[in-house]
């Protein structure tokens, strides 16, 4: 593709290349869901057909480098990069271990130059590296597998709880999932650091958001950024009229639910999403908030947190659509957490989760006061004595011994 | 020069937590190994019936309702880790002198070796691990290598816990929280396929009880004092589901060693006195059981010259 002088020719290599990708990702990943629906589809018209389904076992992390290819076969495409000409950097790029099973999708522009650079070791890079892996560690063991127990619980058995329970039932999830995919995240960025490499940023704590466009921009950066390179600006982004802006959002976020899995509880969480944004996007106020929150100050302004509180509260609601085993459930489960608002007002209840929720609390205000960094943890106590520094580091190490055992399975591997 | 600051730096980083670790293991081991509670709970009120075994004795002697008795059964402690808990019980105090150890069919059950080192041991023999001497330590450390962080975990965490609240986790005693039970034959049934099955094959016999059983009775040879084994009651449905091959070993095993037996496995005993599985007395059924063992003793007491 990238030899041809013809653009006719190249523009067939291209779309071979990304049906190829696309194909593969399609068998494995969506097959299954599409017969099943289309079989669906028919049996309501009385024709019953044989399915057709395959028992293919999924490849761990398929979604991210089909991606991660991806955004190389389009670069090379649109003239952003020369084609790789050495195998064993283009190998390496594709499956360089930090990112290779949940990412961060990395493009050829930012990882390939760096690969073709020759690395010299630097003593702060990696002891910063380490640092961010411990971070990570410290998120997925200690709060994301902690509120998995409390979150797996209240949603298999949400017939049985009241409101305020179901609440925190979504809470949990909320801060597993972030605890989880960020804490990932932070032990890939910091083992490639280790080897010299600064991969993207993929989370820049989006709790803190103020508004949903915020959200998106704080969330799985490496996605939506991928998102917005490959699909929304070539579809015409929001320069168009406002159904362009519509249909252009909608296929973007049902698209981004869909990446997440074969099911329609991710889709009815991506269009929620859309649904959230758009009036954002019409009223040209999606790019309201582009800076960090309460920048320089210790606490942020009244106006502020009820944003951040309203915000959260929309990106939990649609959480429960993303850990629900079907619409269905999702639907019962948020009536069942608004039909008695009575509940959000017993002590008991939060005193019922009072350890978890206090390390909750105890997470987001580290999170909070790192806001600043590119992860939480980046500066803090740097001025510190040493032994006052130490105490805090051996505090999440030891923690992180201490919870780790039962650890649950990465939830973005299924992706 | 700064790959090997980062390495040294980082070795440091992670050495001085684990040598920080192994002082504290070793500390704890060297002071809930001395075994001091048992002195202090059973010397100062000259106990000097001791009745040893699992949740059989556990649930079946209250102590409280007979004389100069101290009950030390504890859930799903095998032979293995009794006859330790005796060892050291003999070595640090002075009044035992008679010793009733739990014994019924399903102490011969290979599916006791779950607790020592299978999948159970991490809950089951960390209770007994500063207990246990230094050979016997490492054998199960080796048997949960698999999940030795959890194991390593647990440990601490009941060492920790013992030694703060001078408790210790190995001790036992009565426990039984059943008033108003009776037994079921679901759960009799499930009982014996817990005990005696599994993937429905008859589980074959506990070498490593049957052996330290005899290593008991030596030791109580040794320390000149009279073991009893105790076969406390069962229903007369459970017993009836109990497996040929296990009464068998079971007749076998008593006849062979020459030992003394109390066996009220058939003792009759309403439903009431028995928990579901019909393999434990309830709190009536304890209370029976300890008056008959009490008339008993005192009838033998009188016997003697």
């Amino acid at each position: 593709m990238s030899d041809t002088k013809s653009r006719k020719a190249k523009t067939f290599w291209f779309w071979l290349s990304v049906v190829m990708n696309l194909g593969l990702l399609g068998l494995f990943k969506y097959y299954n869901f599409f017969i099943l629906s289309f079989a669906e589809a028919l049996s309501h018209f009385g024709l019953h057909v044989n399915n057709w389904t395959l028992q293919l076992v999924l490849p761990v992390g398929i979604s991210f480098y089909t991606f991660h290819g991806l955004s190389y076969v389009i670069d090379i495409y649109q003239d952003k990069i020369k084609a790789e000409r050495n195998f064993v950097d283009y190998a390496l790029f594709v499956s360089f271990f930090p990112l290779l099973v949940a990412g961060p999708i990395e493009r050829a522009t930012h990882l390939l130059p760096q690969i073709k650079t020759k690395r010299n070791f630097q003593y702060s890079k990696a002891i910063d590296g380490l640092r961010q892996i411990l971070w990570g560690l410290f998120k997925k063991i200690v709060i994301a597998d902690q509120c998995a127990v409390y979150a797996n619980q209240i949603f298999d058995h949400y017939g049985t709880y009241s409101g305020a329970t179901l609440f925190l039932g979504a809470l949990f999830f909320a801060i597993q999932i972030y605890g989880d995919f960020s804490g990932y995240s932070d032990i890939a960025l910091g083992t490639a650091r280790l080897f010299g490499f600064e991969l993207l940023r993929n989370f820049a704590f989006p709790y803190f958001s103020r508004d949903i466009a915020e959200f998106w921009r704080r969330w799985h950066i490496s996605l939506s950024g991928w998102f917005r390179d490959y699909l929304y600006i070539p579809l015409g982004g929001s320069k168009g009229g406002t159904w362009m802006k519509v249909r252009n959002t909608f296929i973007i976020f049902i698209v981004s639910g869909f990446w997440h899995g074969a099911s329609w509880t991710f889709i009815a969480w991506g269009l929620l999403n859309a649904i959230y944004f758009l009036p954002l996007l019409l009223s040209s106020k999606n790019r309201t908030h582009l800076d960090i929150v309460a920048r320089g100050q210790l606490l942020p302004s009244v106006k502020d947190a009820f944003k951040i509180l309203c915000t959260l509260f929309l990106v939990i609601i649609a959480w429960i659509f993303f850990r629900s085993p079907n619409i269905s459930d999702a639907l019962h489960y948020i009536v069942r957490m608004v039909q008695n608002p009575i509940s959000f007002v017993s002590i008991g209840v939060y005193l019922k989760y009072k350890s978890i929720l206090l390390l909750i609390c105890l997470f987001m205000a580290l999170e909070w006061i790192g806001r600043e960094q590119q992860y939480a943890i980046a500066g803090f106590g740097l001025n510190w004595r040493p032994i006052y520094r130490y105490v805090f580091y051996y505090s999440l190490l030891v923690s992180v011994i201490w919870f780790s055992g039962k650890e649950q399975q990465f939830i973005y591997f299924q992706f | 020069m700064q790959i090997q600051l980062f390495l040294r730096k980082t070795v440091i980083f992670l050495c001085v937590p684990l040598v920080f670790y192994l002082v504290l293991l070793i500390a704890l081991s060297l002071q809930l190994s001395k075994g001091t509670v048992f002195s202090k709970k059973l010397d100062s009120d000259k106990r000097e019936f001791l009745f040893l075994g699992d949740s059989h004795i556990e649930k079946a002697i209250n102590d409280s309702i007979l004389n100069s008795s101290y009950n030390v059964g504890q859930s799903s402690e095998s032979i293995y880790f009794s006859y330790f808990k005796l060892r050291k019980m003999l070595q640090t105090t002075h009044c035992i002198k008679n010793v009733y150890l739990g014994f019924s069919y399903h102490s011969l059950s290979d599916y006791y070796s779950k607790f020592v080192d299978g999948e159970y041991s991490n809950a089951i023999s960390s209770k007994y691990f500063y207990l246990l001497p230094f050979s016997e330590k490492l054998y199960l450390l080796n048997a949960n290598r698999r999940d030795i962080v959890s194991y390593i975990k647990t440990i601490t965490e009941k060492g920790v816990m013992d030694f703060m609240a001078d408790q210790h986790t190995y001790l036992g005693g009565y426990d039984n929280s059943y008033v108003s039970s009776k037994a079921q034959k679901n759960f009799m049934d499930k009982r014996i396929t817990l005990q005696y099955y599994t993937n429905g094959q008859l589980d074959s016999f506990d070498a490593k009880n049957l052996e330290y059983l005899k290593k008991i009775q030596e030791l109580c040879k040794q320390s000149n004092v009279n073991l009893v084994l105790l076969n406390t009651p069962l229903h007369k449905y459970y017993k009836s589901k109990v497996p040929d091959a296990f009464i068998e070993k079971y007749n076998q095993t008593i006849h062979d060693m020459d030992i003394q037996v109390l066996d009220l496995s058939e003792m009759p005993l309403d439903d009431s006195c028995f928990i579901p599985d019909g393999d434990h007395l309830s709190q009536q059924g304890a209370a029976l059981t300890t008056k008959y063992i009490a008339s008993q003793l005192v009838r033998d007491t009188a016997a003697k010259p």
